[in-house]
C-alpha cells in the first residue's frame, strides 16, 4: 500500500496545466451531473400535507424564515381581505411539516379564492400556494418535459465526463509514461500502478461533491430568503430535500470519479506504456 | 540461472523471430548475445524478464518457469531481475532522484532508497553526479545511469540490451569493464548487442535466423 501512496504522490506531483485544466473539466462536468441528478429531488412539488383543496380553498406555505411578528402581521393582512371566508395558521410541526406555517384558506367563492391565491404568490413570505381546487397528492410526478429534460442532462453530463476524463487522465499519463514504463520494468505490479489513477479520479469526483454541496446550500440559503424567486424549484426551501441531494450526491460523485479513474487506469494498458522492444 | 529449451516467438505483424531457440547461461556468468538488427535479442530479453509472455517455449529464469507464472509472480520475477532496455531514456529527474524513484516504487521508505540509491551509483561510478540532470548525461553516464537503476534493488539477474550504441570504441570498452566490475560483485549478465563486441568480453552467443547458437 504504501508503494500506491507513493506512486499516488508522483502522478499527483507529475500534474501539469494542461491535466489540471482538464481533471478540472472533469469535476465541473460531473457536478452538473450530479446538480441535474439533485432536480429530481428538488424540482418536484412538495408533499400536499393539508388535505383535500376543495374549489375555494388554499394553502399558502409561508417562509421558515418569518419571525413570528411577520407571520402575525401576515394573517391579519389576509384575513382582512373580501376574498377570505375563513382563515387558519398550522404550525408546519402540526402537518410533519419542516420549516414555516401553513395559512389554510377557504374563500368566498371560486373566482375569489383564484384571485386570492394569485395574490398570495407574489407575497412576500409565502413560499409556496397550493389550490384552489387542487386534489393532494403523495409524491407529486414531474411533468414528462421535465423528466425528460432531466434524463437527458443526466445522460449528456455522464458521456460529458467521461469523454473529458478521457482526455484528462491521456495528458496526465503523457506526462508520466517514463515513470510507468520504469514501473512496470521494476517489476511493481500493476494494482499499485493502476490503483492510484482510481484514487485520483475518486478525489475528482469529491471535490464534484463539494462543489454540488456550496452550489445547493447557497442556492438553498437564497431560497428560504427570497421563496418567491425560486418558486419554479419548490425543493430548495426544503432544507430536508436538500440535505438528500447532497448525501446522494457525494457516492455518486465518488462513483463517477472513481469511473473516470478506472478508464484512466485502463490507458496504462496501451503500447506506449509499456517496454519498447526494437529487435 | 536461465535454462531456455524449444522458445518460439512471433511478432503481432506474423513474422517469426525466434524458432526454436535453446539457451543455457549458468550463475555468475557474463554472457553476450551477438546478433544483427531485428534479430530478435530485445525480444529474447523481454521474454527472460517476463515483460512479454512466451507463445510456446519453456522458459526457466531464477528457478521460476515464465509460461506458468501469474501475473503477481511474474512481477515477483522481474523485482529479481535488473534490465536495461535499449535506448534507455532517463526521466526528467535527477540522477539520483530517478534511482531511489524506482526503489520507493518497490517500498523502500525515502532515506533507505537513498542511501541504497547513492550506493548503486557508486557502484557504477555516477556518485559526484548524483545531483545532476538525468537527461543532461553524455551516452556513457547514461548507461552508467541505467545500469545504477537496474542494479540497485540487487538483483540475481542482469539483462542488458544494446549498451553499446552511440559509444566510442574507447567507451565501449569502459561499459565493459562496468560489467565485469558488476559481475565480479556475483551478478550473472546476459548482454545484447549488434556489436562491435569490445575485446574481452566473456562467452559469445550468435542469434540469427531466429536460432542461437554456441549455447
Amino acid at each position: 500500500m504504501s508503494s500506491s501512496w507513493f506512486v499516488f504522490g508522483e502522478l499527483v506531483a507529475a500534474l501539469r496545466s494542461r491535466s489540471v485544466l482538464c481533471l478540472g473539466g472533469v469535476a465541473l462536468v460531473t457536478a452538473a451531473f450530479l446538480v441535474a441528478f439533485s432536480g429530481l429531488f428538488l424540482l418536484t412539488e412538495a408533499e400536499k400535507t393539508v388535505g383535500t383543496l376543495g374549489p375555494t380553498g388554499i394553502a399558502a406555505h409561508l417562509s421558515p424564515l418569518l419571525s413570528t411578528r411577520d407571520v402575525e402581521a401576515l394573517y391579519l393582512n389576509v384575513r382582512g381581505r373580501p376574498e377570505v371566508k375563513t382563515l387558519s395558521y398550522l404550525f408546519g410541526q402540526e402537518v410533519g411539516k419542516k420549516g414555516g406555517g401553513i395559512l389554510r384558506i377557504e374563500g368566498t367563492g371560486p373566482d375569489a379564492a383564484a384571485k386570492l391565491a394569485e395574490a398570495l404568490r407574489s407575497t412576500q413570505g409565502v413560499a409556496r400556494v397550493e389550490g384552489p381546487g387542487r386534489q393532494p397528492s403523495r409524491g407529486p410526478a414531474l411533468p414528462s418535459s421535465t423528466r425528460l429534460g432531466l434524463l437527458i442532462s443526466l445522460a449528456s453530463t455522464l458521456v460529458l465526463a467521461l469523454i473529458v476524463a478521457r482526455f484528462a487522465y491521456g495528458a496526465l499519463l503523457d506526462d508520466f509514461a517514463g515513470e510507468i514504463r520504469l514501473l512496470r520494468l521494476s517489476g511493481v505490479t500493476e494494482g499499485t500502478i493502476q490503483s492510484p489513477l482510481i484514487l485520483l479520479g475518486g478525489m475528482v469526483g469529491l471535490i464534484a461533491s463539494l462543489l454540488v454541496l456550496a452550489v445547493l446550500s447557497l442556492l438553498h440559503l437564497w431560497a428560504v430568503a427570497r421563496p418567491w424567486a425560486f418558486g419554479f424549484v419548490p425543493g430548495l426551501a426544503d432544507a430536508g430535500r436538500v440535505t438528500a441531494a447532497i448525501l446522494v450526491a457525494f457516492p455518486l460523485g465518488l462513483l463517477i470519479g472513481g469511473l473516470g479513474g478506472l478508464l484512466g487506469a485502463s490507458l496504462t494498458g496501451l503500447g506506449k506504456f509499456r517496454v519498447r522492444h526494437h529487435s | 540461472m536461465i535454462q531456455v529449451s524449444e522458445l518460439s516467438h512471433t511478432t503481432e505483424d506474423a513474422i517469426k523471430v525466434l524458432e526454436g531457440v535453446h539457451l543455457h547461461v549458468d550463475r555468475g556468468e557474463l554472457v553476450v548475445l551477438l546478433g544483427a538488427a531485428a534479430a530478435g535479442k530485445s525480444i529474447l530479453l523481454l521474454l527472460l524478464s517476463a515483460q512479454l509472455p512466451p507463445q510456446s517455449g519453456q522458459v526457466l529464469v531464477l528457478g521460476r518457469n515464465i509460461p506458468r507464472l501469474s501475473r503477481e509472480k511474474a512481477a515477483d520475477l522481474r523485482r529479481r531481475i535488473g534490465f536495461l532496455p535499449q535506448g534507455f531514456t532517463p526521466l526528467r529527474r535527477t540522477v539520483l532522484g530517478q534511482v531511489a524513484f524506482k526503489l520507493r516504487a518497490l517500498g523502500d521508505f525515502r532515506e533507505k532508497a537513498e542511501e541504497r540509491a547513492l550506493v548503486a551509483l557508486e557502484q557504477v561510478g555516477l556518485a559526484a553526479r548524483a545531483g545532476a540532470p538525468a537527461e543532461e548525461l553524455a551516452p556513457l553516464d547514461r548507461v552508467r545511469l541505467g545500469l545504477a537503476l537496474a542494479v540497485a534493488n540487487e538483483p540475481s539477474l542482469l539483462l542488458v540490451d544494446e549498451p553499446f550504441a552511440d559509444l566510442t570504441e574507447h567507451e565501449r570498452e569502459d561499459a565493459l569493464a562496468l560489467l565485469f566490475q558488476l559481475r565480479r560483485s556475483g551478478i550473472t549478465s546476459l548482454v545484447a548487442t549488434r556489436g562491435p563486441v569490445p575485446p574481452g568480453a566473456g562467452r559469445i552467443l550468435h542469434l540469427a535466423d531466429g536460432k542461437v547458437t554456441g549455447a
